[in-house]
């Protein structure tokens, strides 16, 4: 149902970044999130969008959640040209004064955020891994790496408004798509294109990435340090093959030349949340766990009883990954061996 | 501040450069009056739905239609099934309106193409690859539809 007024409090808006729509889902994942600190906020949650013939993604928006769009469309809005799409989007801040932004920790979004802070003149809080309401005085707590990664510390902006905050693609859970869904949508006056602007896009090419689909595995095999070699990490693909899942690792793993960088978990890596993941041989640094924490079931493998993992793992093993790996291989090797025979002798009838 | 009119996640009109789940154009009130309704379209309908009475250059009641059914059709109009949505085309095939539905992975968008007259022969909408816009200075109010019942 739709209200027939804006809400009395600022919203909560989250920009709407719609490139490669189908796999960029950090739009749709923020919005989730969106929904719930504008509950607590006792507002609305909004996506604030620019392009060129952008229909598809306004409904999109709107079917997963988006409870008011402002739209800004135009030919010359067509590409994501940072400095434009900088101007366009303080624009409608300026006019509409939400109390939150937040944009996807996307390559775009860590250059297009600062800008639009600096504009703007108040606070971002880059790559959070966790956003929440102060219910004392309705303050957004931005939780973010500091200290060079050592430390997870809360930021508040207590007078500037917007309170921005980039967020890291996978972190959050997207709502699903409700086709009954409706929500108003603002159309803006398109900001005019500069004039002697140094910066002309004139083709935009995909960057062809190794095919990784880390975010959406639905079981994730991860290895760290104590898989000792490219070979443990052998016995890593080997397992992901049989339970139909990827592979990824630790920082160090990729330091190593164990795994490339596209597979890295962690703050500053990828952020999973599949249904499993089994971790063999990480010792549990926060900068790995804030990013496994969305799964639904962690199995982990070390040989240190005390490592800090097992505080996060719903199932803890302690035991040498390099002695039970091979053995788990070779039982679900035999249990598919067995099973591809009895299928084999069942379609032989 | 009043909101703008709902858009749907599913299905929307294209006029004005602007998504409509639903819109009233004209008057059908009254009984001799151009308009034109665009009837919301919900989760499972897979065509569009349209209301309106049209006229001719020369203001000449050409046809009214009730939800895509056609109810005056003086001049026999037929609404002829197209690829990706429909159009209403005379007896020499020549089309007045034509439908278009555009789909997207998890949605539509309906197109309008073609000319609209008044009652007094003036032009009022022309549609286009960017949906239906209203012609120049053509005065002709936009209603938000009353509530359809379901
Ligand atoms: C700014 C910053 C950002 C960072 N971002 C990330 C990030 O995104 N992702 C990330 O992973 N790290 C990140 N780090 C690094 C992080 O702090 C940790 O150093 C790293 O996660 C540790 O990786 P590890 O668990 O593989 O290694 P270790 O901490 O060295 O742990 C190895 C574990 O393996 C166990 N082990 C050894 N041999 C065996 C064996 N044979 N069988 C079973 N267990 C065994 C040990 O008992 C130990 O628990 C970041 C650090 C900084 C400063």
């Amino acid at each position: 149902m739709t209200e027939r007024t804006t809400p009395p409090n600022p919203e909560v808006w989250v920009f709407g970044d719609h490139r490669d729509y189908f796999k960029n889902r950090v739009t749709l994942e923020l919005l989730a999130h969106g929904r719930s600190l504008a509950e607590a906020l006792d507002t609305r949650c909004a996506v604030a969008v620019l392009g060129h013939r952008i229909e598809t993604y306004i409904m999109e928006y709107i079917a997963h959640g988006a409870q008011a769009v402002y739209a800004m469309t135009a030919p010359h809005l067509a590409h994501f040209k940072v400095t434009t799409y900088a101007r366009a989007l303080v624009e409608m801040v300026r006019i509409y004064r939400p109390s939150v932004l937040l944009i996807g920790g996307t390559d775009f979004g860590m250059e297009f955020a600062p800008r639009v802070a600096k504009q703007l003149e108040t606070g971002l809080s880059a790559d959070c891994v966790e956003l929440r309401v102060d219910p004392t005085n309705g303050a957004l707590v931005q939780t973010a790496p500091a200290f060079g990664g050592r430390l997870l510390v809360d930021v508040i902006t207590p007078d500037r408004r917007p309170q921005m905050a980039t967020v890291r693609p996978g972190i959050f859970q997207e709502r699903p798509h409700d086709p009954e869904a409706t929500a108003p949508v603002f159309y803006v006056d398109p900001v005019p294109l500069e004039e002697n602007d140094p910066l002309e896009v004139l083709e935009v090419e995909p960057l062809q990435e190794e095919e990784c689909s880390l975010e959406e595995a639905q079981v994730v095999v991860s290895g760290g340090r104590g898989m000792g070699s490219d070979q443990g990490f052998s016995l890593l693909h080997r397992l992901a093959r049989l339970l139909g899942g990827e592979v990824g690792g630790t920082r160090p793993a990729v330091i190593q030349g164990w795994i490339p960088k596209e597979r890295m978990i962690g703050q500053t890596g990828r952020a999973v949340r599949p249904k499993v993941l089994l971790t063999f041989g990480t010792s549990g640094a926060l900068q790995y766990t804030a990013a496994i924490r969305r799964t639904e079931f962690i199995i982990a493998v070390d040989r240190d009883p005390d490592a800090p993992i097992f505080r996060t793992a719903d199932l803890g093993v302690v035991g040498d990954a390099l002695d039970i790996l091979p053995r788990l291989i070779r039982a679900l090797e035999a249990r598919k061996g067995t099973k591809e025979v009895s299928d084999a002798e069942s379609a032989r009838g | 501040m009043p909101n703008p009119p709902a858009v749907s996640a599913y299905h929307n009109y294209l006029v004005e450069g602007r998504l409509h789940m639903e819109l009233l154009v004209g008057r059908p009130e009254q009984p001799h009056a151009f308009y034109l309704w665009l009837h919301r379209v919900r989760p499972g309908d897979p065509i569009p739905l349209l209301s309106g009475r049209f006229y001719g250059k020369e203001g000449e009641l050409l046809l009214e239609m009730e939800r895509n059914d056609l109810i005056q059709n003086p001049y026999g109009f037929s609404r002829i099934e197209t690829r990706g949505g429909w159009a209403l085309m005379d007896t020499s095939l020549q089309s007045i309106l034509a439908v278009e539905v555009r789909a997207f992975p998890n949605g539509f968008l309906t197109v309008l193409r073609g000319e609209l007259f008044d009652a007094t022969g003036k032009r009022v909408l022309r549609g286009g690859d960017d949906g239906l816009r209203v012609w120049r200075n053509a005065s002709v109010p936009f209603w938000s539809p009353p509530p359809e019942g379901r």
